[in-house]
């Protein structure tokens, strides 16, 4: 049963990475056949992905929701299937490029940090971490997708404003930002592994990182900066050909998803976090413990908050609101993995 | 058989020339009856579009139907033949072929990549259908043509890219705002372009022009054009809030709208985007406008250049279509090729000659060599003409048909009913979309 997992895993990981590539030709090339390509591809990773999802929970006798690999694995499920949905219903194939390579690289992550199924921690063994965990998946998957909308909003506003010519230099710069990003969480996730090193005296555990652990960080980090400078330049000489502006959504609708992906998320992110507080009440005793994880939700809610107020209120629209949609998810991603991995606390079994 | 068209278009005849030679439905419909009782035309489709004028025929002589289409159209246009021959084309066999496939594909347009000829095409073959002046040839050619020319729509970007400043207008704009209906136009100043594009953005459901004109007469002439209203030229800045889209070309030496006039309204607006377009030389918004949050600015310059640019993608695109063309033609004259009757006759006597051979062998084989010389080729004759005797009627009838309206049809059924296919390409491979065109039929 592992074995099945495990298979269908890799070959989801394998079919994302392909179909990602192909989305990717799709928009700067503008090639029908590949967009069509990459749906067919999609669509049998998501049915492998099922399939290795199914295995796990049959086999581990829970919802897959337990530690990160889990929970990422369910993630980027959740993302392959709401595109794939949206897809079907709007035609905004040219986000695939953005939002397929981010499904590829969560699946990825996932896969490294497979150990297997085990059994649930004590503290996760209640019938919240369901309603907890899957509301939570859900408003990321909402801040997602007001990431990718706000994200191609600022692209297609700057094409607009450069009147589509001379965009070369503003795509290099923003992929090879997002390429270093990347590649320095891969290191920093994926490739180091540090030391648990217990303080004899506080009897604190910290995280030793040794010289080849930075290396790695350091070099995923090049990596990424390389890989994106080179993505970036051939977007660039693709989004300045004429027939790239049909490709991509235009303003008001951009503007239009984004905000109604906040505006479904931002309930759901409350609901989360007050469900996430009834549950630690049961679990530890206390509604709210300042915990890391507990501590960035909050973040992550004021700024979400901070959103629609500007919007509603202020009158805010258009790139400002793209903006902080862009650096939500930033937020959310560091509540959800980077708490993790960087801060100790009472959410930390999920590093397991 | 032979297929061949004639015509004039935009490119060999002036408009004076080719208003005379249109055609309308009843114009078709005389045309073709003239071409079919008269001597050559087996089938014919008339097409007339405001650029073109041509005559697609299936005569039985090379070169017959060209006099007789010459005549025709003189007649009906009332001018010299002389003058009508020098300004039209004869295209004969594959060349003909070519011609409409080019054609659908809207390369030979005025506008490379439009879209209307399809459209044009297709009314124009369904009224032949119906003036029943088509046949097996021109009935598959041009259900042929048509798919081409919705091939090249889809497998290039033909059609995609604006190439004149109007459209790329448009199509600029509705990257801004996903819909343009409902949406408030401001017009400042008169002037042939403003005006077109105007005309274009009205056609995408507007809701309403305001124009503003120095000269409130002009303002209202050019209002009433529009189904606008004319507002006061000093009263601009109050209505520039209201404005989604604003297209200037005032004859002003400075500025009329600056940036901070422009940062008022679109507060007044609560940052609903505006979408300016400059034609005027010198420019009439201040270039500054550009970089104020939720306005877009696009003057004459970047229009032109945007729509060059365009024209030469779109030229691109054109090749690919042509090598589609030049590909589906080969695909056509095979199937063609095929339909002819010699062929067809040589490939039945070929088989009935295989199969009485196999058939005298066999028997020669059972009386094991106790037969003469003699009485072998007695047997050899006898087998030789049966089949000569069962093949001589189908054969005399098939050359005889196969000059006629709708002969390909006897030559196609051989063919089936002997399966005469085995060792050519079967025409269902050469010619694709030959399904759905059966489908059509059905």
């Amino acid at each position: 049963m592992v074995e099945f997992e495990e298979i269908f895993f890799i070959v989801t990981v394998l079919t994302y990475l392909v179909a990602s590539g192909v989305y990717i030709w799709h928009l700067i090339a503008n090639s029908k056949k590949a967009g069509q390509l990459g749906t067919m591809l999609l669509v049998l990773g998501l049915f492998a992905h099922t399939m290795a999802l199914i295995f796990r929970w049959v086999d581990s006798g829970h919802a897959p929701m337990s530690n990160s690999y889990e929970s990422l694995a369910v993630f980027s499920w959740g993302i392959v299937l709401f595109y794939l949905i949206m897809e079907r219903v709007y035609s905004i194939r040219a986000a695939g490029a953005v939002v397929v390579p981010t499904a590829f690289i969560i699946a990825s992550i996932a896969l490294v940090l497979n150990n297997g199924p085990e059994p649930l921690v004590p503290a996760l063994q209640s019938y919240w971490l369901w309603i907890h965990v899957s509301i939570a998946m859900l408003s990321y998957g909402f801040f997602a997708l007001a990431f990718g909308a706000g994200f191609f909003y600022i692209v297609q506003e700057h094409l607009l404003k450069k009147h589509y010519q001379n965009v070369v230099i503003a795509f290099v710069i923003m992929l090879a930002v997002i390429g270093l990003a990347v590649g320095l969480w891969l290191g920093f996730g994926a490739w180091a592994h540090p030391l648990d090193v217990v303080n004899p005296v506080t009897h604190e555990t910290s995280k030793q990182y040794s010289g080849t652990d930075i290396l790695k960080i350091i070099g995923g980090g090049a990596i990424g900066l390389v890989i994106g400078i080179a993505a970036g330049f051939l977007a660039g000489k693709g989004a300045s050909k004429p027939g790239f502006a049909k490709r991509l959504p235009s303003l008001d609708v951009l503007d239009e998803v984004s905000y109604r992906a906040i505006a479904f998320g931002f309930p759901m992110v409350t609901i989360g976090i007050i469900t996430g507080a009834i549950w630690a009440d049961k679990a530890w005793g206390r509604y709210w413990s300042w915990d890391p994880k507990e501590t960035w939700s909050l973040i992550t809610w004021l700024f979400y908050g901070a959103y629609l107020h500007t919007r509603l209120t202020w009158g805010w629209r258009g790139r400002h609101s793209a903006v902080i949609a862009v650096l939500g998810i930033v937020i959310v991603l560091f509540t959800y993995l980077g708490v993790n991995y960087l801060l100790s606390g009472l959410h930390s079994y999920a590093t397991a | 058989m032979h297929l061949a068209v004639l015509g004039i278009n935009h490119k060999t005849a002036p408009v004076e020339l080719r208003e005379k030679v249109s055609l309308d439905e009843e114009k078709c419909g005389a045309l073709s009856r003239r071409l079919l009782d008269g001597d050559g035309a087996l089938e014919v489709v008339p097409l007339s579009t405001c650029n073109r004028t041509e005559v697609y025929v299936v005569a039985s002589r090379p070169e017959a139907g060209q006099k007789e289409i010459l005549a025709a159209l003189t007649q009906i246009g009332g001018i010299p033949a002389a003058e009508l021959e020098e300004c039209s084309y004869f295209h004969e066999g594959d060349r003909a072929v070519r011609h409409l496939y080019r054609v659908a594909g809207s390369l030979d347009s005025m506008v490379v990549g439009e879209a209307q000829i399809m459209g044009q095409i297709k009314d124009a073959y369904r009224l032949a259908h119906k003036q029943e002046s088509t046949s097996v040839l021109l009935n598959r050619l041009f259900r042929h043509a048509l798919e081409v020319g919705k091939c090249i729509r889809t497998e290039t970007a033909i059609g995609e890219n604006p190439v004149s400043v109007s459209s790329v207008a448009v199509e600029m704009a509705k990257k801004v705002f996903e819909n343009l209906e409902g949406k408030v136009v401001l017009l400042l100043g008169a002037g042939k372009m403003s005006e077109l594009t105007a005309t274009h953005l009205l056609s995408q459901g507007i809701a309403t022009i305001f124009v503003g004109n120095r000269t409130l007469s002009r303002a209202e002439a050019l209002a009433d054009k529009f189904n606008g209203r004319a507002i006061p030229y000093d009263d601009l800045l109050d209505y520039l809030p209201l404005a989604d889209i604003v297209i200037s070309s005032t004859g002003s030496p400075h500025y009329v709208l600056r940036k901070g006039e422009v940062e008022r309204a679109l507060r007044r607006r609560h940052n609903m985007p505006i979408f300016f377009i400059d034609i005027a030389v010198p420019r009439d918004i201040d270039p500054g406008v550009n970089d104020v949050n939720n306005a877009f600015l696009f003057d004459i310059d970047d229009l032109n250049e945007m729509a060059r640019a365009n024209a030469v993608a779109r030229k691109k695109e054109a090749e690919k279509a042509e090598r589609i063309v030049g590909q589906e033609v080969e695909n056509f004259s095979q199937w063609l090729a095929g339909l002819d009757a010699v062929p067809t006759i040589t490939a039945l006597r070929e088989m009935a000659e295989a199969v009485k051979q196999a058939e005298v062998a066999k028997a020669l084989a059972r009386f094991d060599g106790d037969l003469s010389e003699k009485d072998r080729n007695r047997i050899e004759t006898m087998a030789a003409g049966i089949v000569n005797k069962i093949l001589h009627e189908p054969t005399v009838e098939l050359k005889r048909v196969a000059n006629e309206r709708g002969g390909y049809l006897y030559v196609e059924s051989m063919r089936r009913l002997f399966k005469l296919n085995g060792h050519k390409k079967t025409e269902t491979e050469a010619v694709p979309g030959r399904r759905q065109a059966e489908k059509d039929e059905h």
